[in-house]
């Protein structure tokens, strides 16, 4: 898991959590607030209708109390014959325009006057929802009791109904009445009226629409809660981002360092912080290693540059005992490179034969000179003493691990060996035989064949490359021959180059 | 005051409510009758008055009444009045408003029999006829005579026992005791704090009456007087004729043999039941204050109903400089 | 002559025929009254006969029977009476009660102890009583 994605996670964990525990608590208690507000609401508005409702009944009593002193309430000894006390009751309920009716009961219960003229001469035998006495105005005695029945169908006219939320009355066998339609889901406030016993009027309203700006508010915060958190994990990621840009700078550098080897890259300083501290001291390191392998490079090529001298100088001193030439060594060692980078070998391989090739007959140093430096034709048993001397040149050589004395070693041992098999020591055919061994063969020869020698003259070339054709497939590689000749300019330049110098 | 004038308007505002459902019922004059426990009333005047050193109008009065029976053979009376409400001055050309309402009369009455009744509280003075009828809309003239102003008390703050002496109901008695301060002093003309008086008054015919009264009475500033007072009156309808008289003694600086007295003579002719022509002699001589001084007015009044009434009336004095005209306009409701 | 006489007078009272009531409940504690009583009971002055309250019962000031009575018994015109009414009501007395019609009058009378009121003499029933006619 990479450091940036455990600091997201960890700066996500620490403000997520905290934040969205906030952001909830805060919303449950707004929620529960508007809840409340709206049951407030309905709360307020139920009183005030209720308030309403109670001023009008309280003056409903208070006309009632004041009619029932009036002076017309002597015609109560006419039993109100010219209807006087009923044309008042009529008028006081015109007036105040409710569905209902005052009676003036006396006291037998008989219907002396009525707002409703055909109820006079009646039996008052039904409930009324105010009453007062009247007394006498002579005596002050109670003659008979003034009532009014006051529907409750008046108290819809101080409903202010709406299709969602609606007032309705419960009387006092706890029927609803007025109510114009159900809601699915509501809720309701109910208080009972102060005036009128037994009788509650409910406020109630569908939930849905209550709600609705909650639902809204709910809705938005959510919303909130989303792009809050999104920021939250934006920050996080930039943050984070910022924090391992630098590290990841340095480690990507070192990277490259280490894959470039070039030691002379610096890190940009971008902050004066810790992370700009490290990227300093980082630097600073690279800086110091630098110098450092600037050094060992140094070194390396002194150390190089003497084992390609002391090689080179080993088989000059190889090849001074069989009279032959120094540049001989270099003309061939020159020869093998071109060969090996035409056949395709690479620079450092193409190069380490050449620094092997001069050692190609350090065997030689085992033969004795009476046979090494013999003027005529060797007998055969001369001959294959000669031709120890390739085995013997790997021995000395293999022994080493150096890789440049390991590849002499095949030089030595393989360079008199022949494509077609026939050559010595161990007659490897074709590609048995090491492409150093094969490289060297055609080099060796070349050169052998167009320089003087104690044994013979120096061959024209074209008869050195009359003998090439021959031989190609033969004693040497057919690629390898094939190269020669297209690039006989080269081999020609060379051999002009390190010519002997008589 | 002014928060009681309140409370009265917001009253009579409510009860407008009612009034206005049975508005047909009202009479000019008659006040507006709730039931038996209250009836109420009000009246207002002003006046215009030009002499030798005054031009003036005056909105002279007004008042509330409230009356009713509170228990069989229990009633009582309030009256609230503003005098003096509004008056503007030509000469100086100031105005000057005195909205200030005090207890004009406030009593309660009990019907013992037709031969016993007693009233107790602040109550007109039973005394003679001018008297009983102190506000312009009942009175035959916007002024009132000297007699009735300056020689005795107008109202009477104690109890008063009247009624009738016989089976005949022709003679009224009245016997009447104050040993106190008036109730609301602010316009008596003469607060006193003890006065007893008995009177008496016949009726020979529907035309025809007479009375008369003694009394003493103690005033604010401790002067005592005793008083002997005498009134008749000739009423066919069409034409009036009284005369009215008091004597008094008393006072700190008077001699005994020197007294002081007042009172007129009036002729009344209505014209018709509308038009009236009044003409009213006064003689009048206040020792304790040298104020003396005899008049001659004639007036004529016009009543459209009889509770509207606009007066005109004309002041020759004996003091010449004291000449007036007088004019008012007021109506009781 | 004394047919004459005799005749003139019967015709002399058709002529005067007493066609109106002053009742009282049949059970009033009193009997007959005098015109001068009835004023004075009208005008409100009086207020008892005896020791009984009087509740005097006026019909409705439109009422022809009321002005018939205004001016026989009480003998003052309507507008004199008026004047009368307004110097009452300055001395915080209110006039008499008012019904409406003849039956109510009745029907009061006989139910208040004390009410006097006047309707025509057909009308009288056995729960009234007359106390004076006119």
């Amino acid at each position: 898991m990479s450091f940036k994605f455990k600091t997201i996670i960890f700066f996500l964990l620490i403000s997520l959590i905290p934040y969205a525990l906030t952001m909830l608590m805060f919303g449950s208690s707004f929620r529960d607030e508007q809840k409340n507000n709206v049951e407030k609401e309905l709360k307020t508005q139920l009183n005030m209708t209720l308030s309403r409702i109670n001023q009008n009944l309280q003056t409903l009593q208070n006309d009632l109390k004041f009619m029932a002193k009036s002076e017309v309430m002597a015609d109560i000894y006419t039993s109100d014959l010219d209807r006087r006390i009923s044309r008042l009751l009529l008028n006081k309920k015109n007036d105040l325009n409710i569905i209902g009716n005052f009676y003036l009961v006396d006291q037998e219960q008989t219907i002396i006057a009525s707002s409703d003229f055909s109820y006079i001469s009646k039996k008052f035998n039904f409930n009324s929802t105010y009453s007062t006495k009247v007394l006498s105005p002579f005596d002050n005695k109670p003659i008979a009791n003034l009532h009014v029945y006051y529907d409750l169908k008046n108290l819809t006219k101080y409903f202010s109904n709406s299709e969602n939320r609606h007032y309705y009355v419960v009387d006092k066998n706890g029927k609803n009445l007025f109510q114009p339609k159900e809601y699915k889901e509501s809720i309701l406030i109910q208080s009972t009226l102060s005036s009128i016993d037994n009788v509650k009027i409910v406020l109630i309203e569908d939930k849905a629409h209550a709600y609705r700006l909650l639902k809204k508010y709910q809705f938005w915060f959510v919303v909130t809660l989303f792009i809050g958190a999104l920021f939250i994990i934006l920050m996080a990621i930039y943050f984070a981002s910022n924090l391992i840009k630098p590290l990841k700078h340095l480690s990507s550098t070192a990277n490259k360092i280490t894959q470039t080897q070039d030691y002379s890259v610096q890190v940009p300083i971008e902050r004066s912080d810790e992370i700009g501290h490290l990227g300093k001291s980082f630097n600073t390191m690279i800086k110091g290693i630098n110098g450092a392998m600037g050094e060992v490079k140094d070194l390396n090529e002194e150390i190089e540059a003497t084992q390609r001298e002391v090689v080179f100088t080993m088989g000059a001193i190889g090849e001074s005992r069989s009279k032959e030439t120094g540049n001989h060594v270099k003309r061939v060692a020159e020869y093998s490179k071109l060969l090996a980078l035409y056949y395709g070998l690479s620079e450092e391989e193409a190069e380490m034969l050449k620094q092997a090739s001069p050692m190609h007959d350090i065997g030689k140093v085992a033969i004795p000179d009476a046979i090494l430096n013999k003027p005529g034709k060797f007998t055969d048993e001369e001959f294959e003493y000669m031709k120890k001397h390739a085995k013997l040149g790997f021995d000395m050589l293999n022994s080493s691990n150096r890789p440049l004395l390991k590849a002499a070693a095949i030089v030595a041992h393989e360079h008199h060996e022949k494509y077609n098999g026939k050559g010595y020591p161990r007659g490897l055919r074709a590609n048995e035989i090491h492409i150093y061994g094969r490289i060297t063969a055609v080099a060796d020869v070349f050169d052998a064949l167009g320089s003087d020698r104690c044994y013979k003259k120096a061959w024209d070339d074209e008869k050195i490359f009359d003998l090439f054709r021959k031989e190609r497939g033969e004693h040497f590689d057919p690629k390898l021959v094939d190269i020669f000749f297209k690039h006989l300019d080269d081999f020609l330049e060379i051999r002009n180059k390190f010519k002997d110098l008589i | 005051m002014a928060s009681l004038i309140k409370r009265i308007i917001i009253f009579l505002t409510i009860s407008f409510e009612l009034i206005a459902s049975d508005l047909s019922s009202y009479e000019l004059g008659h006040g507006y009758k709730f039931n038996s426990l209250l009836t109420i009333g009000s009246y207002l005047s002003t006046e215009y008055e030009v002499a030798k050193d005054e031009r003036s109008f005056t909105l002279d009065d007004i008042a509330l009444l409230a009356y009713g029976e509170v228990m069989p053979n229990l009633t009582y009376l309030a009256e609230l009045e503003a005098v003096k409400f509004y008056k503007y001055d030509f000469k100086n050309g100031i105005d000057e408003t005195n909205d200030a309402f005090h207890i004009e009369r406030l009593y309660f009455n009990y019907r013992f029999s037709d031969n016993l009744v007693a009233r107790i509280g602040k109550q007109i003075t039973p005394i003679g006829y001018w008297n009983l009828e102190p506000i312009n809309v009942l009175r035959d003239t916007s002024s009132n005579p000297y007699y009735s102003k300056y020689l005795f008390p107008k109202f009477l703050t104690g109890v008063d026992f009247s009624g009738y002496t016989s089976d005949s109901y022709q003679t009224t008695y009245h016997l009447f005791a104050q040993k106190n301060e008036d109730l609301d002093e602010t316009y008596i003309n003469i607060p006193n704090e003890h006065f007893f008086g008995a009177s008496l008054e016949h009726e020979l015919n529907d035309e025809i009456s007479f009375g008369g009264s003694i009394g003493q009475f103690k005033t604010n500033s401790q002067e005592t007087f005793e008083y002997i007072q005498l009134n008749a009156k000739y009423d066919d309808t069409t034409f009036a004729l009284s005369s009215e008289f008091m004597l008094r003694n008393g006072g700190l600086d008077s001699q005994k043999d020197e007294n002081t007295y007042g009172g007129y003579l009036q002729a009344l002719y209505h014209y018709t039941p509308q038009h009236t022509f009044v003409s009213r002699y006064e003689h009048f001589y206040d020792k304790s204050v040298i104020n003396k001084d005899q008049l001659f007015l004639l007036g004529y009044s016009y009543r459209p109903i009889f509770p509207v009434s606009f007066k005109m009336e004309y002041q020759w004095h004996e003091l010449k400089d004291q000449n007036k005209f007088l004019s008012s306009f007021s109506v009781l409701f | 002559m004394k047919v004459l006489l005799l005749l003139l007078f019967i015709s002399v009272s058709f002529l005067q025929a007493k066609n109106y009531a002053v009742i009282v409940r049949s059970d009033a504690p009193f009997e007959q009254i005098k015109s001068n009583d009835l004023k004075n009971i009208f005008l409100l002055k009086r207020r008892f006969i005896g020791d009984q309250k009087i509740i005097p019962i006026n019909l409705l000031s439109n009422n022809e029977l009321r002005v018939h009575f205004e001016k026989n018994i009480i003998k003052m015109s309507r507008k004199k009476l008026n004047s009368f009414w307004v110097k009452q009501h300055f001395r915080g007395i209110s006039p008499p009660t008012t019904q409406a019609s003849y039956q109510s009058v009745l029907k009061f009378v006989t139910n208040v102890q004390g009410a006097v009121g006047y309707v025509p003499s057909s009308l009288v029933n056995e729960n009234v009583k007359v106390i004076y006619e006119f």
